[in-house]
């Protein structure tokens, strides 16, 4: 039964995205900071309305808080869904008013991708860009990638009640501590550490090539937290191939895999569990499945005619077999290389990387290695279940954290999302064909901001359809939901809008 | 006869495998080199393009100075005293200057690691960098103020409706 939602039900859900939108606006006093002590006065002036508009925001909806009541689950799953899509909405503001975005919508585009660390770009003249900018780009990964509600949640901004609900609803099902607020502080401490490493590693890198102290700093800093939250952003146009550094692109490598592990794993690693890595399904399964596609993509590669020395599988292939499987979405190719010159083999080979996703819990997107695994497990239940005695009592086990037995709710639930998933995986790459691109280049793009990846084989531009920005700006979201908030969200706006009149109060 | 008909087809031969190396480049943009119709791998090629961020260290004492136009980048490797004698690089605040490249275009450049590049044999400035203006505009900085106040007071009167309860 469909329970109808109340004005009291629309005003909390307003307040909490409300919440947010403030939120958001106050994360741009960062680049509103670095465009005054840059002196880059036009970008700071964008900053200032962009904070304004979204306080203004943040407040009309707050103002429409209940005065009594407390945060549900149905509530949570909404908020989550209008929470990133607020955020996508209110982020877009200053990027609209800089110069780099032929509309709102392209600026917009840009946004939701920053938000949900995807990484496509249809940003013009990215190499004139102002550093405000650029570092408000990168933010959004950030931000994105730790989750907008996490974010929240450790900084403790009017989300109290309810914690658990809107922490779950982003996508999140483990608590790594056991209280949520602890959770979300041990995820930003995690991401901290990595930052400050990654950044240090990478302004060594840059210094060493002949960059300005400036530029070292700040593109080892957007880089450092666009590769380890899985993002995708760069602030040259050539993306990572504008570094032409083999130093770079290991360490971003590194930080890659690091941002698309589990933090549950990173939490058992840092509690000594070493072992924990080892033993894991997630990280089993995930390292098989990045090598197999690493020794597809290294045969394709090989035997193609352009890519055949051990350097260039090394940085063509495997570089971009692990940006792909993390959901990152660096690129070292031209996007034109793609289907062209790399060959139908390891494109296809990347489309898998990229559709598979890294882990749960991560920052990662994609159907994710923890559901392949209970997908597996699942089959391997069926198939001993059928050769066993019809009074059997077949168990499974996986390891993950600790010994768990399958169940077929969690069957259910995994098989659930993959379908899904490829559901969107297909539709979009056959909503790309019929806009005349080729199939294999469409599923590419598709999958891409479906998993929240950013690779593009080369549709993604300012210049493509304005009806395909749209279809990847929502494939980017839903995605980025895992689709269930998504559909709450629907189906309660649906429910709400056909309740009978006498039942909805004026808000 | 037939052996004057052989040596003109080896002159014939002999001239098309000579000619490509003594024929001028094939005037190119940058688009068409990062795009999908790009030219020939090994093909001597020239265009002009902006300078852009900085002359980043390659192998062998050479340097990397990527390149722009009309919106395509592509990296050009190139001697370092041909990188020194490049006056700006294009960034937020100023174009970079102008150049024009002859060189060899890699599709997948086996020394580099399989970047699509460009290896200069010639660098020229054709057009110095200029500084890029950005004016300020203030009206944003007052819309900006009054929406972020007048959101103030919504977050306020929130907060004191909930104390209220």
């Amino acid at each position: 039964m469909w329970i109808r939602p109340t004005s009291d039900d629309v005003r909390q859900v307003a307040y909490y995205t409300g919440v947010l939108a403030a939120g958001v606006a106050l994360c741009m006093s960062v680049p509103l900071a670095t465009a005054i002590a840059l002196g880059e006065w036009a970008a700071a002036m964008d900053y200032v309305l962009g904070m304004g508009t979204g306080l203004a925001a943040g407040g009309a909806l707050m103002s429409l808080r209940p005065a009594r009541g407390s945060l549900d689950h149905r509530h949570a799953m909404v908020i989550s869904a209008l929470g990133w899509l607020t955020a996508a909405v209110i982020g877009a503001v200053p990027l609209a008013f800089s110069g780099n975005y032929l509309s709102y919508l392209d600026a917009l585009f840009d946004s939701m991708s920053g938000f949900t660390t995807s990484g496509l770009t249809v940003v013009v003249d990215l190499d004139h860009m102002a550093h405000a900018h650029n570092m408000w780009r990168h933010l959004t990964h950030l931000l994105g990638g730790q989750g907008i509600i996490v974010a929240a949640l450790s900084m403790a901004v009017g989300l109290r009640g309810g914690a658990f609900s809107l922490y779950v609803a982003e996508g999140r099902d483990e608590k790594i501590l056991p209280n949520v607020m602890h959770t979300a502080r041990f995820i930003w401490l995690v991401t901290a550490v990595f930052v400050a490493v990654g950044t240090l590693a990478l302004l060594l890198v840059n210094a060493y090539s002949g960059m300005t102290p400036l530029r070292s700093v700040l593109h080892a800093f957007w880089i450092t937290i666009a590769v380890y939250d899985t993002g995708g952003f760069a602030p040259q146009a050539l993306n990572a191939l504008y570094y032409h550094s083999w130093a770079f692109e290991a360490v971003t490598m590194v930080l890659m895999i690091a941002g698309g592990l589990n933090f549950n794993l990173h939490a058992a690693v840092w509690g000594g569990d070493r072992r924990e890595l080892a033993r894991n399904i997630e990280t089993r399964i995930l390292a098989a499945n990045i090598l197999i596609l690493t020794v597809v993509t290294a045969v394709a590669l090989a035997a193609s005619a352009a890519y055949g020395t051990p350097s260039e599988v090394v940085r063509k292939g495997v570089y971009h077999v692990v940006s792909a499987h993390t959901g990152t979405g660096h690129q070292t190719l031209h996007p034109a290389a793609w289907e062209g010159i790399l060959g139908a083999g390891a494109t296809f080979a990347i489309v898998l990387a990229m559709a598979f996703g890294a882990s749960v819990s991560s920052t990662a997107g994609g159907i994710k290695a923890m559901r392949v695994a209970v997908i597996l497990k699942s089959v391997y239940k069926q198939v001993k279940q059928s050769l066993s005695p019809s009074s059997a009592v077949v168990r499974v086990h996986y390891h993950h954290l600790r010994d768990r037995e399958l169940t077929s709710r969690m069957s259910t639930a995994a098989l659930t999302v993959t379908i899904l998933y490829v559901l969107a995986y297909v539709t979009g790459g056959l909503i790309g064909a019929a806009y005349g691109y080729s199939p294999l280049t469409a599923l590419f793009e598709s999958v891409s901001a479906t998993a929240n990846v950013g690779l593009s084989a080369g549709i993604t531009s300012a210049s493509m359809p304005t009806g395909l920005k749209v279809l990847y700006i929502v494939q980017m979201w839903t995605g980025r939901l895992e689709f269930i908030a998504f559909f709450v969200l629907v189906a309660g706006v649906f429910v709400y809008l056909t309740s009978p009149m006498n039942d909805r109060r004026p808000l | 006869m037939s052996r004057s008909i052989v040596a003109c087809v080896l002159l014939v031969a002999a001239l098309s495998a000579a000619v490509p190396a003594w024929a001028g480049p094939i005037e190119v943009t940058v688009p068409d080199l990062a795009g999908f119709t790009p030219p020939e791998d090994g093909a001597r090629v020239v265009f002009e393009a902006e300078a852009i961020g900085e002359a980043l260290r390659a192998p062998e004492g050479r340097r990397w100075v990527n390149v722009l136009a009309k919106d395509a980048p592509i990296g050009v490797v190139m001697e370092e005293g041909q990188a020194r004698s490049i006056t700006h690089f294009g960034d937020y605040r100023r174009n970079g200057d102008t150049l024009r490249i002859v060189g060899i275009f890699n599709l997948a450049c086996d020394e580099h690691g399989g970047d699509r590049d460009v290896h200069a044999e010639s660098v020229e400035i054709v057009r110095i960098g200029s500084l890029r203006e950005h004016r300020v505009e203030w009206w944003k900085g007052v819309v900006g103020l009054v929406a972020g106040a007048a959101g103030l007071v919504g977050i306020r009167l929130s907060v004191r409706r909930r104390r209220r309860y």
